[in-house]
């Protein structure tokens, strides 16, 4: 159950790393590269915490598994 | 994890070396591209999941870096002066030379811990999969994801100066490249597939069980700083 949650909370945060990459996309389109780099640092930090979560859902799937 | 690697490596070079040139020019110089040519172009990826399955080296080696070429001799244009011009030509040249060069490193390098071979028995040194591993189709997905949530800024329907879109493409490519080679084909993998990047990881977490006074009054307070400044860039509209 742990496991399934923390899966689902990890492809959540995949969803929403995509969707600000989209948003900044648009902002370095627009040449507001300011406002685009914020949201590209605020995307990998969320594809970062989602592979954290991933992880975190592999050890509680696998726990007595050396 | 080397196939993880080998879906993202394979995912932005070929975004790199067809997709992106393509698009651009299509829309800036107007390339005229059919239905055949987009095919063509999309060849690579229908070829990448045999590639990255392990099973026949030879795709790996020479099947996939091969279907490029119909694309390339279809679509001469692709390899036009006009589209790699500039520095930004250079930069986009460069990138595909470098993409290419890990896809083979990838390939040919040796298995960090193949079992010893059993002398009585035929079977291969390490289990090969007849099946694309989950990690990998799912870190072609989030590649192929990334890429296409930048290229739709770009070649949407909008009027997005050369210079503007180059910047672009270059994040989405970098941002493609952390996601997928980093993230998912390093640190995800390692746990997934290492039992002893597991167990060293298991081994971290408990450490981590126990932070100082200091540290969590520290992420505690980055954290918060962090929530007003997105409250404040949305809400007041500091732009």
């Amino acid at each position: 159950m742990k496991n399934a949650v923390l899966l689902l909370l990890a492809t959540a945060l995949f969803a929403a790393c995509v969707w600000f990459f989209a948003i900044s996309g648009d902002l370095f389109a627009k040449k507001d590269y300011l406002a685009g780099i914020l949201h590209v640092i605020a995307g990998l930090a969320l594809v970062r915490a989602g592979v954290e979560l991933a992880r975190l859902a592999v050890i509680s799937r696998q726990r007595g598994v050396p | 994890m080397r196939a993880t690697l080998l879906a993202a490596i394979g995912a932005v070079f070929t975004g790199l070396l067809l997709v992106l040139p393509a698009s651009w020019g299509a829309r800036w110089l107007g390339l005229p591209i059919d239905g055949v040519g987009w095919a063509t172009i999309a060849l690579p990826y229908l070829v990448l999941p045999f590639a990255i399955r392990g099973t026949r080296p030879w795709i790996a080696l020479w099947g996939w870096p091969a279907s490029h070429l119909p694309a390339l001799v279809a679509l001469r244009s692709l390899t036009d002066r006009a589209v790699h011009e500039g520095s930004g030509g250079l930069w986009a040249l460069l990138a595909v030379a470098a993409t290419g060069t890990a896809w083979f490193l990838v390939c040919l390098w040796p298995p960090r811990r193949a079992p010893e071979p059993d002398a009585n028995d035929d079977a291969p040194a390490f289990p090969v999969s007849r099946r694309v591993h989950p990690l990998s189709a799912a870190t072609l997905v989030i590649v192929v994801a990334i890429t296409a949530a930048f290229h739709q800024a770009v070649f949407g329907d909008r009027d997005v100066e050369p210079l503007a879109a180059n910047v672009t493409l270059l994040v989405g490519a970098v941002a493609a490249w952390y996601a997928g080679v980093r993230a998912f084909g390093g640190k995800l993998a390692d746990v997934l597939l290492d039992p002893s990047a597991r167990r060293r990881y298991r081994a971290s977490l408990v450490l981590q069980r126990r932070p100082s006074r200091g540290s969590l009054l520290l992420a505690v307070g980055l954290a918060a700083v962090a929530v007003l400044v997105v409250l404040a860039w949305y809400l007041v509209d500091l732009r």
